[in-house]
């Protein structure tokens, strides 16, 4: 088993009497793609913040590459780029000149990266950050988090104010990253984003941590969807069996939830008339609603 | 080495290029409001020599021992002469005390200053002709210094006169100088913190390695760079303007400006401070205009009511002691010393506070 490059365990933070997280435990290692999700104010931000020492933790452990994320905090950042979920620059200044300064920061001086990842993202460097869109401020933001090569990025909500087009460009760049070697650990509300781009996710509710899983896993976890018609009206509880959950009948057409045992399930059905048939994955979006709804009771 | 390291800090030197504007015309305004205040010094100098009143030379007043003698040159076409007096040179509260066909009268004398004033009549018309007071005119600076509002303004030097060009910055311009430099340097200070957080610059700032300690020590020492340029142009300035106006302008101009470092360096470090500790302009600005206030207020004070002679030595200002460089060409060491250590510690106060303290979003 390869050593998690973020390792967080019992991580909590209070604000005041407000919970921001509690005893949030979690692990993303070398070159994967990690999604964290959650809807506003479930601690996204408080989590990727703290990782990055910018706000103090009030209990727990963060590892990053192995460092305390208090006490080495600037080893920490020296090896991880960054792109916070809601930022400004200096609004006079050109972007060349912000990037080329916080690129400084890091010890480098050469500009190649930063203008390949620019010119990748069709950003123009000598225009003032202040008259920049924000899309485009954006795209100066995913730069910044990129051009310095570090080796593990985190992201706070990338793609928001991306064009479609451009959010296909980074998901597409994101990939590429990952493939390099890197490890991207990234936050978002955006359930199709998270479905295309991450290898893992961990889902996170009003500061609490509900699952961390490999996406497919995941949805084999949470079970397909099963419709069926049926020629005449049929008996539901000749599908009462293990591994079927929340059947219901509407007239002739039987609903139910299938985890396992599909096998047997179909063989029950098919002893029935059928007029119409469907098996649905799950898609992202009703696993995070069902999280959700069920209070991540699952 | 730390030194270097900081002055050739990539924070430091951003906060020079994103603020070279505002500090270039800050420092150009006070370079010219020194100077040209320096330039006035002749004018002043002019309106503060003794006047004599108009047409004395045409009366004279004695004092004897029946009353006040007054005389004056007899004028041929006058037909009559009218006296008014007043215990004011402007005499707009005058009253008539005598009206004659001679060219000298007698009148009852009364304590206090007394003003009179000589009006001869003719066919055409009536014409002032001159005054004559019971008191010697005085210099209009005694005059001033005798009034407390205006000693404050001397630090507590009462050797100050305007015959010197030193005497005359000391009241007009050094008197003033932390509220023309500090109010906008304050703002400068505080802005230099909370436009980071006001403006959400936070976090892109902190991905970077920098550490916390490096952010405002760099921030502290780029201002304190910019204040040092603006004392040291000012003080050339200064120096330069006076030489041109009088034979005066030595180096004890420069010098008493340069040595106001230290006291700036201070609004700095406590103006840093309130910023980190609120996290906001508007509080921190207040706050920070107050601190300059209350210690130009307490030192004035301290100079114009003895009672409260007690407080100015808890002010900075006192520590930059102008007069002493002005008038008596002495620096006192320990002032500057005493001056850097309470900004050393405030800064350190500060670098605390901003440590501990999580960065809003």
């Amino acid at each position: 088993m390869k050593e998690p490059v973020m390792d967080i365990r019992g991580l909590t933070k209070y604000y005041g009497d407000v919970v921001g997280i509690e005893g949030l435990d979690l692990k993303v290692y070398p070159g994967e793609i990690m999604g964290f999700l959650g809807p506003n104010g479930a601690g996204k931000t408080t989590t990727i913040r703290v990782c990055l020492d910018l706000l103090q933790k009030s209990e727990g452990e963060v590892k990053i590459f192995g460092l305390d994320s208090h006490e080495d905090s600037l080893e920490i950042r020296r090896r991880t780029g960054y792109l916070p979920g809601d930022f400004g620059m200096y609004n006079d200044l050109r972007v060349k000149t912000i990037l080329k300064y916080l690129l400084s920061q890091n010890g480098i001086s050469d500009t190649k990266k930063m203008e390949e990842l620019a010119h990748r993202f069709e950003l123009d460097l000598n225009r003032k950050y202040g008259e920049l869109s924000k899309g485009n401020r954006q795209k100066a933001g995913i730069v910044q988090a990129f051009m310095a090569d570090q080796d593990l990025i985190i992201l706070d909500e990338p793609t928001s104010g991306l064009d479609p087009l451009m959010q296909k460009k980074f998901y597409e760049f994101l990939r590429e990253e990952r493939d390099k070697g890197k490890t991207v650990f990234m936050s978002s509300h955006i359930l199709a984003e998270v479905e295309e781009v991450c290898d893992r996710v961990a889902i996170i509710r009003s500061g609490h941590l509900q699952v961390v899983e490999d996406i497919h896993s995941l949805k084999e976890k949470m079970g397909k969807k099963l419709v069926v018609e049926f020629e005449n009206r049929v008996d539901t509880g000749m599908f009462e069996m293990e591994g079927v959950n929340d059947i219901s009948i509407q007239g002739r057409m039987v609903t139910m939830i299938v985890t396992s045992n599909l096998d047997e399930v179909i063989k029950t059905v098919s002893r029935q008339n059928i007029i119409n048939i469907s098996l649905e994955t799950f898609s992202l979006e009703h696993l995070f609603l069902t999280y959700y709804s069920r209070g991540g009771s699952e | 080495m730390y030194l270097l390291e900081i002055v050739g800090g990539k924070t430091f030197l951003m906060e020079l290029r994103k603020g070279w504007k505002g500090f270039a015309i800050f420092t150009l305004v006070v370079v010219l409001i020194a100077g040209g205040m320096t330039q006035l010094y002749p004018v002043v100098q002019e309106a503060m020599e003794p006047d004599e009143l108009e047409g004395a030379e045409f009366v004279s007043l004695e004092m004897v021992e029946e009353g006040i003698y007054l005389r004056w040159v007899t004028v041929p076409e006058a037909v009559e002469y009218v006296v008014i007096e007043d215990s004011h040179p402007y005499m707009v509260t005058s009253h008539e005390v005598e009206r004659t066909i001679q060219n000298h009268t007698m009148v009852v004398h009364t304590e206090g200053e007394r003003y009179f004033a000589v009006i001869y009549v003719t066919h055409e018309g009536e014409f002032p002709l001159g005054m004559v007071s019971t008191e010697e005119t005085k210099d209009p600076l005694e005059v001033l210094m005798e009034t407390p509002f205006y000693r404050m303004f001397t630090a507590g030097r009462s050797d100050l006169t305007f015959d010197e060009m030193e005497g005359f910055l000391s009241v007009e311009l050094y008197s003033w100088w932390i509220l023309l430099v500090g109010v906008y340097l304050s703002y400068l200070s505080v802005k230099s913190i909370t436009d980071d957080y006001e403006d959400k610059r936070m976090d892109i700032v902190f991905s970077t390695p920098l550490s916390r300690e490096r952010y405002i020590v760099e921030k502290f020492s780029a201002l304190g760079a910019v204040v040092l340029v603006m004392m040291v142009l000012s003080g050339i300035f200064v120096m330069l303007a006076a030489r041109t106006v009088s034979d005066g302008g030595g180096t004890n101009l420069l010098v008493a400006l340069v040595i106001s470092w230290p006291m700036f360096l201070v609004i700095i470090a406590v103006s840093m401070f309130l910023a980190v500790l609120t996290g906001s302009s508007r509080k921190a600005v207040g706050l920070s205009f107050a601190f300059i206030m209350l210690n130009y207020g307490f030192f004035m004070a301290g100079h114009m009511v003895d009672s409260l002679s007690m407080v100015h030595p808890f002010t900075i200002c006192h520590y930059w002691d102008y007069n002493s460089v002005l008038l008596d060409g002495v620096v006192y060491p320990w002032h500057l010393f005493l001056l850097t250590a309470i900004s050393v510690i405030i800064l350190l106060l500060t670098i605390k506070v901003f440590q501990d303290r999580d960065l809003p979003a």
